[in-house]
């Protein structure tokens, strides 16, 4: 019988440390046994979700497990059991051994694992205020106020929902080639989403600080503390209402400015996902898809305009992708993928780095205990000009064009050259002035045409980085946690409309 | 009973009685999960996990109402299933009063299931069973890449009422795709209760043949094409009008395409779509994590919206019974959602329908489609992929590279002018081991944003 999780919970990192080192001393005594590595996992979580004047949802979880990768007879297999018991650490092992074994007779090239130096150490997310010290009751305060905010005096306001999410995990790996760390997280952060309906029906929504959770980040309830929930809320009422009398943006072909949560996902899905080295070489092709962006093409492929300056940055403050240490036990660094333009590199994990003859880029992440680690985005972040303009001086500086925020709908093909992005909210923008609010925006286009359109690109002042919790990839599916820094920029020639 | 899911039963039963919650209930799913990825050609990632998920969720009543609250875990021992629900019932103490809670599902007698148990395949069978559509593929010239699935769910739902259901969901599933060295994809897919009726490698003939027929593919502009959608394709529209158009909570709050228009026509008269419960072809358990049996709803009736689904508690403050339709442990959402949709068929074969093309395109499937734009007017956008093929004069000629429609569904399933006989499950995403069921259809005029792109050189 597995021990219950939250008594999982009070076991001693030394205790734990010892219980997985006793299946790692018998799973390197297997005699074919090249490479194991057994990760715990425990994290608790709680949702709250408001909607109007009504708490929709408090939801708690936990989980607390052990995943075991073994690499025996040249395959790979994993195996994964709930709780922290010696029975069910010792489980997943055998099975993880088993399951290599059967896979040897559909494997045919032998894998090859980068060199890497053992790690051992801690991590910790900086936390002020422990947010699952603060009471739901000062929690459930603040989100009812915002809901309330938002609908105040609108009656067009159909829906005003308030959503808080937070997450504490600990996470401890050992392998087989020494490495033996421990890391605790902490993150989350709160948002809202208005829905206006108008008299004749139609349908517009608003949500800020950005789409999906909002703004979340790796940090405690001073994340939270930081935001004015209420004046977001009056915002994002008011706007959703002029949404509904608001012209729909037309199609043809304009300059465009992506405020910068949506640019932030534009990132994640035109680079971000192509740079993944196992989407490169087709291990994803079965749910995800491959990539454009080829081995060949490194250092010299046109990505995008000079200006245009992407990092894998494992170690940017506060980011969903910020960690010591990958699942891999790779130590956290900062990757330059796209670098004037220029593609120059890979997120990649241990086994697609060795078959390009480079390092791991130290990316592999797994969605809890029971999920096998992929190649996933850390923090993506597109770099701000340290000489660049303000959001104002570059509309200022725009003479005829659409400024865009905040996403709605997400579309790109499987090798991520042709995307599409439905936003909630337009700008037009005439001689440097914002003129008229649009409704619906829509853009389209392909990536490196699209990046090579980049031209200004806002400075460090108005550099944001942004979290993505539901990033989703790989079978059994898992949801992962990303981060994305950018600060707005302009592009030229961009296709919009064709809503 | 079977056995494992009498000792979940148990272990759900003891861990209420241990908690001393007065008012409580609790969904326990476990999931006994093999899964098989492959790629370029071999075994690439193979896994075997025992997957436990507990929702428990109290009930606290006072004079001023009911609090509800819900705690999830990973741990079915009784011990833990009590100290969660304990947990629950602290929460739920400090939430505000929950309005319009109808309470936890009284007893009732239970709806017998009709699914026997089917053990999954075990490891080596599994591992196995790739070697050989990975040699299929390979005697043609081609690399393989796809998944194996072979699960199998056991779900227990009691509450202090007296409510109680149990139900298992064996669940086999296959892909595959054949890939050229010059970049083409064939797919071809296959769900299915019983593992030992699944055929992987005549699935990847299946796929190979396509990814033959595809080589070289043109590049066609944008504009309006007539198209046979494969299931997999029409599933993935359906999946996104389950999650936008079907739900209570959308359709109540006016952003739903259903909104104000029950009884009205609002698609194609070749439409139909039912819930379908605990129908055979559909893969859903015969209850939902409330106890809520689930029985066949119509929701679209020769292209007239008749009804949305509903949880215990949307229901209740709408005045309307559940239909079981409360979100599984997988959703992305708390509302009620459609989970085993079935687009009823006609009576044409693909064959029949692709000879009713003169100019027009054959879609395998789908990608990334969103329908999010603009959910009134089921406005979606995506991508063809694996399989995209020109049909001319009533014949498929020629393979075509992938393109972006953007269209209202509602309004391309108005111009559908035929569905195939034969019905095929495809997995989604959203549902534990869950499936949606659909025919091969005909649309007229599906507009198509985004004519092909040549990948960049290097590809």
């Amino acid at each position: 019988m597995s021990l219950e999780t939250d008594e999982a919970r009070e076991i001693s990192d030394e205790s734990l440390l010892a219980l997985l080192r006793d299946s790692l001393v018998w799973l390197t005594r297997q005699p074919d046994v090249r490479y194991a590595e057994l990760r715990y996992v425990d994290q608790v979580s709680e949702g709250i979700r408001v909607r109007d004047t009504e708490v929709e949802s408090v939801q708690q979880s936990q989980s607390a497990g052990v995943g075991v990768r073994v690499l025996a007879r040249g395959a790979w297999g994993f195996a994964a059991a709930p709780g922290a018991s010696e029975m069910a650490v010792q489980r997943a092992a055998r099975r993880a051994l088993e399951v290599a074994h059967a896979s040897a007779v559909a494997v045919r090239e032998p894998v090859k694992l980068a060199a890497m130096v053992a790690a051992k150490g801690r991590y910790e997310t900086p936390v002020r205020r422990d947010p699952f010290a603060v009471g739901l009751d000062e929690k459930l305060a603040l989100l009812l106020h915002a809901a309330q905010a938002a609908r105040r005096n609108r009656p067009q306001i159909r829906r005003a929902e308030t959503r808080m999410n937070w997450v504490s995990e600990r996470k401890i790996l050992v392998t087989s080639e020494g490495t033996e760390t421990v890391q605790r997280f902490v993150h989350g952060g709160a948002g809202l989403t208005v829905h206006a309906v108008g008299e004749d029906g139609t349908s517009q929504r608003r949500s800020l600080p950005a789409a999906m959770d909002g703004e979340v980040g790796q940090g405690g309830y001073e994340r939270v503390d930081a935001m004015n929930l209420g004046e977001i809320a009056d915002r994002a009422g008011e706007e959703s209402v002029a949404l509904l009398g608001a012209p729909k943006l037309e199609a043809g072909t304009r300059t465009v400015i992506l405020e910068s949560s949506q640019l932030a996902l534009q990132v994640h899905e035109s680079c971000g996902h192509p740079c993944e080295l196992d989407r490169a070489m087709g291990t994803e092709i079965s749910l995800a898809g491959g990539s454009f962006l080829q081995p060949s093409m490194l250092g010299t492929f046109q990505y995008g305009s000079r200006l245009v300056n992407l990092t894998a940055d494992a170690t940017s403050p506060g980011g969903l992708g910020t960690f010591g240490w990958d699942d891999e036990g790779v130590a956290a660094g900062r990757t330059p993928l796209v670098r004037e333009g220029i593609f120059e590199g890979y997120l990649s994990s241990r086994e697609t780095a060795g078959q390009l003859g480079v390092s791991s880029s130290g990316a592999m992440r797994a969605d809890g205990f029971a999920r096998a680690p992929l190649i996933r985005m850390v923090n993506v972040n597109l770099e701000p000009d340290p000489l660049g303009p303000t959001l104002e001086e570059l509309i200022a500086d725009t003479e005829d064009g659409i400024f865009i925020e905040t996403n709605k709908s997400w579309s790109i093909d499987d090798l991520r050259l042709n995307f599409q992005f439905g936003c909630e909210l337009a700008w037009e923008i005439k001689n440097g002035r914002r003129v008229r609010m649009l409704r619906d925006p829509v853009y389209t286009g392909i990536t490196p045409r699209f990046w090579a359109g980049c031209d200004a690109i806002c400075g460090p002042s108005d550099w944001r980085l942004w979290g993505i919790t539901m990033c989703g990839k790989g079978e059994p599916m898992q949801t992962m946690h990303v981060g994305h820094g950018a600060s707005p920029a302009r592009f030229r020639g961009v296709e919009v409309g064709h809503g | 009973m079977d056995e494992p899911l009498a000792e979940l039963q148990r272990s759900v039963r003891e861990g209420i009685a241990r908690s001393s919650v007065a008012s409580c209930e609790v969904f326990a799913q476990h999931v006994d999960r093999g899964f098989a990825r492959f790629s370029r050609g071999e075994l690439e990632q193979h896994i075997a996990i025992d997957e436990c998920k507990i929702m428990a969720r109290a009930a606290v009543t006072t004079a001023e109402g009911t609090r509800l609250a819900t705690v999830l875990s990973t741990d079915a021992s009784p011990d833990a299933i009590a100290r969660t629900l304990r947990q629950a019932e602290r929460v739920a103490r400090v939430t505000p009063v929950c309005d319009g809670w109808p309470g936890f599902a009284q007893a009732k007698p239970a709806l017998s299931s009709r699914h026997s148990t089917i053990e999954p395949l075990g490891v080596g069978p599994r591992a196995d069973r790739v070697a050989a559509l990975l040699g299929e593929t390979r005697a043609r010239g081609l690399l393989a890449a796809g998944a194996l699935e072979s699960s199998v769910q056991r779900a227990v739902i009691e509450n202090t009422e007296g409510r109680s259901r149990a139900g298992i969901t064996p669940f086999a599933s296959c892909k595959v795709f054949a890939l050229s060295s010059d970049g083409v994809s064939g797919f071809a897919q296959r769900t299915t209760r019983d593992v030992e009726t699944l055929d992987g490698a005549a699935l990847a003939r299946e796929a190979s043949e396509k990814c033959l027929a595809g080589a070289d593919p043109m590049v066609l502009e944008a504009g309006e094409y007539d198209v046979i959608l494969e299931p997999s394709a029409v599933v993935e529209l359906l999946e996104w009008l389950a999650f936008t158009t079907f739900g209570a909570r959308e359709f109540h709050d006016g952003s739903s395409a259903f909104a104000g228009k029950l009884g009205d026509k609002i698609t194609g008269d070749r439409i139909t779509l039912v819930e379908a419960g605990d129908a055979p072809e559909g893969f859903a358990l015969g209850f939902d994590r409330e106890g809520v049996d689930r029985e066949p709803l119509v929701l679209i009736a020769q292209g007239r919206a008749e009804r949305v689904v509903y949880d215990r508690l949307v229901g209740a403050r709408h005045g309307v019974e559940s239909t079981g339709n409360s979100a599984p442990l997988a959703a992305f959402d708390d509302a009620p959602i459609a989970q085993a949709l079935t687009l009823l068929g006609g009576e044409e074969t693909v064959e029949s329908l692709t000879a009713k093309v003169s100019r027009g395109l054959h879609i395998s499937r789908f990608h990334y489609v969103n329908g999010f734009l603009e959910p009134r007017r089921t406005l979606m956008t995506g991508l063809t992929r694996d399989g995209t093929f020109l049909i001319e004069r009533g014949e498929r000629t020629r393979g075509v590279r992938n393109m972006r429609f953007t269209d209202s569904v509602f309004e391309a399933f108005g111009r559908c002018e035929g569905l195939t006989r034969a019905l095929s499950a495809v997995p989604t995403w959203w549902s534990e081991s869950g499936a949606f069921v659909a025919p091969t259809m005909l649309i007229r005029g599906l507009r198509f944003t985004g004519g092909g792109v040549e990948p960049p050189k290097g590809v």
